[in-house]
């Protein structure tokens, strides 16, 4: 994976920050698993070179240590907990 | 008030706001059922050049009950979305506005109408794209008023005359808005109250109730419906005692879940919809729930209510009235000071009452304690109506649904004050103060025109033209 960039997820992502200052954008990937399941595709870097993120993605990091993550897309909610992920968004927003 | 800036964050967000819910069969055609719900809150008339409005961001809805589990069988959800229709001007109309579709309106308004249903996840668009009125803003911009409002009744697919309007009305609601929050002052009575010690001479003999909301606006939603579209079975109700005639009723206003207010302007909603405002029978969230649960209950289900149960049981008001009144109440705290349970209130508002109680009369829908608005839809229209409702011996109004002209705050104030616990309590003789109380805005039970009430009308949407901002240029400056 690629080192994270707090400027290029804002950038690539189309993303916005949101919320309880530990909430921050979210990569493609995150996206994806929105439109794939509870995610699983969360861990996955990469996405399809013709891949459009449509509505933004907002992430509300709510338990750091659980890794207990909101994310909204358009009408939809999915809750992932995923550590690693909660750790890049984390890191991300410092 | 009724439940208008009931809750602390609520009363930030008025376009979310419930603040009336009404549903009654209609006097005009008692095969239907007109249930309207209030929205935006003490609307100034003259609140130019941004007149008042449905919030494009909010999902509201009219929900139904009609097997008493206190969740929504059926649900009419209302979406708005504006127009400017003129741009590149400040003003929310160029030139007079004399119908719907005038190009000299800038500011435009309008809804969709879908029917949901819980059984078989049912999801019917019934309209779209319906004309809201314009606000009522005086003589050149909004000349022939009634006229052009009335034409933004619309049918609704189906036939049968079935209606609905979405826009500004002028508040039906009425209360001593001044006097009782100054710590239960009741004008016709504040010669009694405590007085806390104090030596207010202007409060040493009664007054005449004065209608804090005579003269503002509200945004209705209003709709009128079979009574077949909301009874489990289809049927129209015609035995009064049968659980299949009584449906409970309750509105909600939903906002997206996250709200994003970019740099440059523009605002991002994602998520889905969640609930932050509802209203079953008026004053509970107003009076029966402490301050801090107040924005809390505006997010439940009327299913979920037992947790505000002891609102109903243990009334603080029933408490407070007796030492703000000495000497006046004595039977009542003798309830408080025994610590009974007020059932009473309970199947008033959480349940509905029982058969049995009421000779020919019940509006119950079962055990579940959830605050809805039952109607038994059974019971015709009064002939000869009481604002009182049940308790002036109509059983045809409050809390058998509620009618625009019902003295609600009476009726609940009568009603904590213990007139209605001889249904639990046949026993229990309510002071002679309790059948008496009131804040003085109706001169007796037939008065269907309290201060403020005089533009209902006899037709659907039955709650009157909207007092116009150049009549009302600041709140009570007309005797309107």
């Amino acid at each position: 994976m690629e080192p994270i960039n707090r400027r290029r997820f804002l950038v690539q992502g189309g993303a916005v920050v949101a919320a309880a200052g530990v909430a921050s954008a979210v990569p493609f990937n995150a996206a994806d698993a929105l439109t794939k399941g509870r995610g699983k595709n969360a861990r996955n870097a990469t996405v399809p070179a013709d891949a459009k993120l449509g509505d933004p993605v907002v992430a509300h990091l709510r338990d750091l240590h659980t890794g207990e993550i909101s994310l909204y897309q358009g009408h939809r909610e999915v809750t992932v907990k995923d550590k690693h992920l909660a750790a890049l968004l984390f890191n991300a927003s410092r | 008030m009724s439940s208008h800036r009931e809750a602390p964050e609520m009363s930030k967000d008025p376009v979310a706001d419930s603040t009336d819910l009404y549903a009654f069969v209609s006097p005009d055609n008692p095969n239907m059922v007109t249930i309207i719900a209030n929205y935006v809150p003490l609307q100034q008339p003259s609140g130019g050049p941004n007149f008042f409005e449905f919030g494009d961001d909010v999902l509201y809805a009219i929900n139904i009950d009609n097997d008493g589990d206190g969740k929504a069988d059926i649900s009419y959800q209302f979406q708005f979305h504006t127009v400017l229709q003129v741009g590149g001007t400040f003003l929310y109309n160029v030139g007079p506005i004399q119908s719907l579709d005038s190009p000299n309106w800038n500011r435009r308004q309008f809804f969709s109408v879908t029917r949901t249903e819980r059984k078989g996840g049912g999801h019917k668009l019934l309209a779209k794209d319906l004309a809201c009125p314009p606000c009522n803003i005086g003589p050149l911009s909004t000349p022939g008023y009634a006229d052009v409002a009335a034409s933004a009744i619309h049918d609704l697919p189906g036939g049968g005359s079935r209606r609905v309007f979405a826009g500004q009305r002028a508040e039906a609601f009425y209360v001593d808005l001044g006097a009782v929050f100054d710590l239960g002052d009741l004008r016709p009575f504040e010669q009694l109250h405590t007085h806390f010690g104090l030596n207010v001479p202007e409060l040493t003999r009664p007054a005449p109730g004065v209608n804090a909301t005579k003269a503002v606006n509200v945004h209705s939603i209003a709709i009128q419906i079979p009574k077949t579209d909301l009874t489990s079975d289809g049927s129209s109700p015609s035995n009064p005692m049968s659980s299949k005639s009584v449906v409970g009723v309750w509105t909600t206003a939903s906002r997206r879940k996250v709200r994003i207010h970019n740099a440059e302007g523009v605002i991002t909603e994602s998520g889905p919809n969640v609930q932050v405002s509802r209203l079953g029978n008026p004053l509970v969230n107003e009076v029966l729930v402490p301050m801090e649960r107040k924005d809390y209950w505006n997010t439940q289900l009327p299913a979920h209510d037992k947790q505000f149960v002891d609102g109903a049981e243990h009334p603080e008001l029933a408490k407070l009235l007796p030492i703000l009144y000495p000497g006046v109440f004595p039977n009542l705290a003798s309830i408080d000071d025994s610590n009974k349970v007020r059932s009473d209130l309970v199947a008033i508002l959480m349940t509905g009452i029982p058969p049995g109680l009421i000779p020919g009369f019940q509006n119950y829908t079962g055990p579940v304690i959830a605050d809805m608005l039952r109607l038994n839809l059974a019971i015709p229209p009064a002939s000869k109506p009481s604002n009182l409702g049940l308790i002036g011996g109509d059983p045809a109004g409050y809390p058998n649904g509620r009618r625009t002209f019902d003295d609600v705050f009476t009726i609940e104030l009568r009603a904590i004050a213990g007139v209605t616990y001889p249904l639990i309590d046949p026993a229990f003789q309510p002071d002679p103060a309790a059948s008496a109380v009131t804040d003085g805005l109706t001169t007796d039970a037939s008065d269907q025109t309290a201060e403020g009430t005089i533009k209902l009308l006899d037709t659907f949407p039955y709650l009157g033209t909207p007092h116009s901002g150049f009549d009302i240029p600041a709140l009570h400056d007309a005797s309107v």
